[in-house]
């Protein structure tokens, strides 16, 4: 296997300077052919047709700027209406899905080398929030095909293969509750560091207390070594402050959608999650715009780069990415951000900050 | 990845070299003596006087005593887990599904993950031709079993081995949307239980119709209509809307849905066994179709033939005599003894109380020389209806709760098949005079409901609602050793109607 290559390089990629940061993601936008390639999915070679885009070689990030969005809604449509093989740009090896949303589900194909991306950026969670050698981390598994549910085992890989932690993994599912005696596993195995979705953290609670013995022990009392709690899949905030009352962790918010295993982590700063620069090229589209359009759907929003956007700023989060099977461009992901920074962080990591409010 | 023989220097390996070569991989993974420190087998060792550096071939394996799921338990319930494991730290964990009594947590080890993502390349490699396209829907049980990361055992293979497989995966409950994704993506291969994707093809079959007047009345484009006139003349299977030419199946007897397999599906069903304590080792047919390839560079298998279980079953305390799978006689059945070569968990004489039948021994068709084997059912007291599992003495507790309507005096439950659906029959022999006959089995069969499972998995078409019956006599059956069988398995049951 090559190594977790682009998320590792080049070595302390996480304390560029913003302005190498932003030269990069346009480098890999270039050298990597992206939109070239991205022309070859379904997902894009209509729509731009349509829309009189030429795919050819988008020479800088302001060219970028002015190809058209792509969103949620043109990734169900496409996969309704053509044959999915046409879908991604490169063979998959595996095929993720986000939640079903209504009647539908979106499928995102991963070609190994997104794979080994993925994996890459696994380590890169690892820093930010502190992870020690033989941690033992309890991860809540959402069931496949969602993407966060490759998420440990892939893990296990990258350790076994790239960063050599040894870190131990104790996996369990909310479904299989009632069927599995792994929240009493779980207390004997002494976890240090909790991998979940906030709300099933809390929903966790009782079940602790139940393997316990006990009615009313919080897993704070049950879980002496547990020191990091990594949340994903939803706004940690509003269930920060009771995770932090029963389990007595510190909390580490995580930001990752299957379209794009971004995992932006909040750091030991906890001043906002750092998006990763030099795997992707965000963009937010200001709340003002969002609201013209809205009035006029056929106002076409403007967005600011990340790196460039005021701190305090609030709109829809989009990325373009540099994947293989399915690159996003200018990908609305439906999520509402602020930003909280885009100077060097206390942490010493340099990659521009958001806060995540939740689905628009 | 286009081979046709993952690793034909060993998968073909004459017999006896094979039987060779397993021993010196047992002796060279050192796993006796790493075994001997945990206390599943440090105290019974110590006490048979076995000297673990001195175990160097089966020859002297044979000596050891057996070891059982019930001692893995036991180990498990009073010892520290870090003692228990025999290697510097366990990577992760899976269960077992914990039918038997409380779950087995089996450590799973660094050499081991690497060594299930070769084994589970190479088992596709023996299921599919490349040419039939590999692409597969693999349908799973969350965490914590092993189902669920065994598919990314495959994942990652594609990237070790710079594989080309395309595959997904679901869970159980996302059955249902992952199968739209399939027929849209036209995959080519299905792994599941038998009994769930019978139930997908039932589904089909009955809702095609219904589905193609649907869209029509969306959409009234003259493909739709044309769709719609098709469904509600033509019979429309599972293989009219699904690509799939070729399945991997596990779980439970697989025999008796073959055909429908075939037919519904226009797919080759392959039949897997293997279980969570040793996924290295799982068996599965090769496109011969004759027997499940047992992996004997990852294990060395016994055998405890049926005669020396019986001996077993009149004297406790008899120490029955296993055979080498590799000796054993095509026909010969018994218990599945395997000794495994895991860093993490090294099973040494570990008893499955699988019963197997051996099958042949003979290099097959395919050019394997692996022994092959066929899976019958449990020797202990666990009825295996697919998903739904449970012992015999819950249903016997549950028996002996009767009372509303009548008592029982004799019973029996018959594993028999409607339809290929597994179906329990209940035959019960009452005490005295019953007043209320009907009300008397209506009170059986909810106690058949009672089982954890049962009433939703019949409701739900994935077994036959089972069905009790008063009978004057209840015609018992005994082991050798003169114990009630309680559960009688039909041949219906693991073979095709």
């Amino acid at each position: 296997m090559d190594k977790l290559n682009i998320a590792l390089q080049p070595p302390g990629v996480e304390q560029l300077p913003l302005a190498d940061l932003a030269q990069l993601g346009e480098q890999r936008l270039v050298e990597g052919k992206v939109i070239e390639r991205a022309g070859t999915s379904s997902l894009y070679a209509k729509r731009w047709n349509r829309a009189g885009v030429e795919v050819k070689a988008v020479l800088s990030r302001s060219e970028l700027a002015q190809l058209p969005f792509t969103s949620a809604a043109d990734v169900i449509e496409v996969q309704k209406r053509s044959p999915m093989r046409q879908f991604p740009c490169a063979p998959a090896a595996v095929w993720f899905a986000t939640d079903s949303q209504g009647e539908s589900r979106k499928w995102i194909p991963y070609s190994k080398q997104d794979l080994v991306q993925y994996m890459g950026l696994l380590t890169r969670l690892e820093r930010p929030t502190a992870l020690k050698e033989r941690d033992v981390i309890l991860f809540v598994v959402p069931m496949a095909p969602r993407t966060t549910n490759a998420m440990p085992y892939l893990w296990i890989f990258t350790d076994i293969l790239e960063t050599k932690l040894k870190l131990e993994f104790v996996i369990g599912s909310m479904f299989l509750l009632g069927a599995s005696n792994w929240p009493e596993f779980t207390l004997r195995r002494q976890p240090t560091v909790l991998v979940s979705r906030p709300s099933d953290a809390l929903a966790l609670v009782e079940h602790f207390a139940k393997a316990a013995g006990t009615s009313d022990a919080q897993p704070k009392e049950l879980f002496n070594r547990l020191r990091a709690g990594i949340f994903f899949g939803e706004p940690l905030s509003p269930f920060s402050q009771a995770i932090q009352e029963t389990y007595g962790l510190e909390p580490f918010d995580c930001y990752l959608s299957a379209e794009f295993p971004s995992l932006s982590a909040e750091c030991s700063a906890h001043d906002g999650l750092h998006v990763w620069m030099d795997v992707s090229i965000p963009e937010i589209i200001p709340n003002e715009e969002l609201a013209r359009e809205k009035a006029n759907p056929q106002h076409k929003p403007a967005a600011v780069f990340l790196d460039q956007a005021p701190a305090g700023l609030e709109g829809e989060l989009v990325l373009t990415t540099f994947g293989e099977a399915l690159p996003l461009v200018r990908y609305r992901t439906g999520d509402r951000v602020r930003v909280t920074g885009t100077e060097p962080c206390g942490c010493g990591m340099t990659h521009p900050r958001i806060a995540v409010q939740g689905r628009l | 990845m286009s081979k046709r023989i993952w690793d034909e220097q060993v998968e073909c390996m004459p017999l006896p070299q094979l039987v060779e070569f397993c021993q010196v991989r047992f002796r060279e993974s050192r796993i006796m003596e790493r075994a001997a420190r945990s206390p599943l087998y440090r105290d019974k060792w110590a006490a048979a006087g076995v000297v673990p550096k001195q175990v160097r071939s089966y020859d002297d394996l044979r000596k050891l005593p057996f070891t059982t799921g019930g001692d893995l338990r036991v180990a498990q319930a009073e010892h520290d887990l870090d003692e228990l494991i025999c290697t510097e730290h366990p990577r992760f964990w899976v269960s077992t599904s914990g039918t038997s009594g409380s779950h087995k947590w089996i450590p799973v080890g660094d050499q081991d993950v690497l060594t299930f993502t070769e084994a589970t390349m190479r088992m596709f490699t023996m299921a599919v031709d490349v040419a039939e396209g590999w692409s597969l829907l693999l349908v799973n049980t969350p965490a914590p079993f092993l189902s669920e990361s065994s598919g990314y055992y495959a994942v990652i293979g594609q990237v070790l081995y710079d594989g080309d497989a395309e595959l997904a995966f679901c869970a159980l409950p996302e059955t249902f949307d992952a199968l739209d994704f399939a027929r849209k993506e036209e995959i080519k291969g299905f792994q599941s239980m038998p009994s769930m994707a019978m139930l997908v093809a039932e589904g089909v079959a009955e809702r095609a119709g219904e589905g193609a007047r649907e869209q029509f009345k969306k959409e009234r484009t003259v493909g739709n209509l044309l769709r719609a006139v098709a469904a509600s003349v033509l019979p429309i299977k599972a293989s009219n809307i699904f690509k799939f030419r070729w399945g991997i199946f596990a779980g439970e007897p697989v025999d008796p849905y073959r055909s429908a397999l075939k037919e519904s599906f226009g797919l080759r069903p392959a039949t897997a066994y293997g279980a969570s304590e040793f996924p290295a080792s799982a068996c599965l047919e090769c496109k011969v179709q004759d027997g499940l390839h047992l992996p004997m560079d990852n294990c060395l298998p016994e055998m405890i033939p049926q005669e020396e279980l019986a001996k077993e079953e009149v004297d406790a305390a008899y120490v029955p005599q296993a055979i080498p799978l590799w000796e054993a006689t095509p026909g010969l059945t018994g218990e599945f003894v395997i000794t495994t070569f895991s860093e993490a968990l090294p099973l040494i004489r570990y008893r499955t109380s699988d019963l197997i039948m051996v099958v042949s021994t003979d290099r097959c068709e395919c050019g394997r020389t692996f022994p092959r084997i066929k899976i019958r059912h449990r020797s202990d007291d666990i009825v295996n209806m697919g998903l739904i599992r449970f012992s015999i003495y819950q249903l016997k507790d549950k028996m002996e709760e009767m009372g509303t309507h009548g008592q029982v005096a004799k019973w029996q439950l018959r594993l028999t098949r409607e339809n290929r659906k597994a179906k329990g029959v209940l035959l019960v022999q009452p005490k005295g005079e019953i007043a209320d006959q009907q009300a008397f089995i209506t009170e059986l069969e909810e106690k058949m409901d009672e089982l954890k499972g049962v009433k939703q998995a019949w409701e739900n078409g994935l077994i036959a609602k089972p069905e009790a019956r008063l009978v004057d006599e209840v015609v018992e059956k005994r082991t050798m050793s003169g114990k009630i069988r309680y559960a009688i398995y039909e041949d219906v049951y693991f073979e095709e109607a």
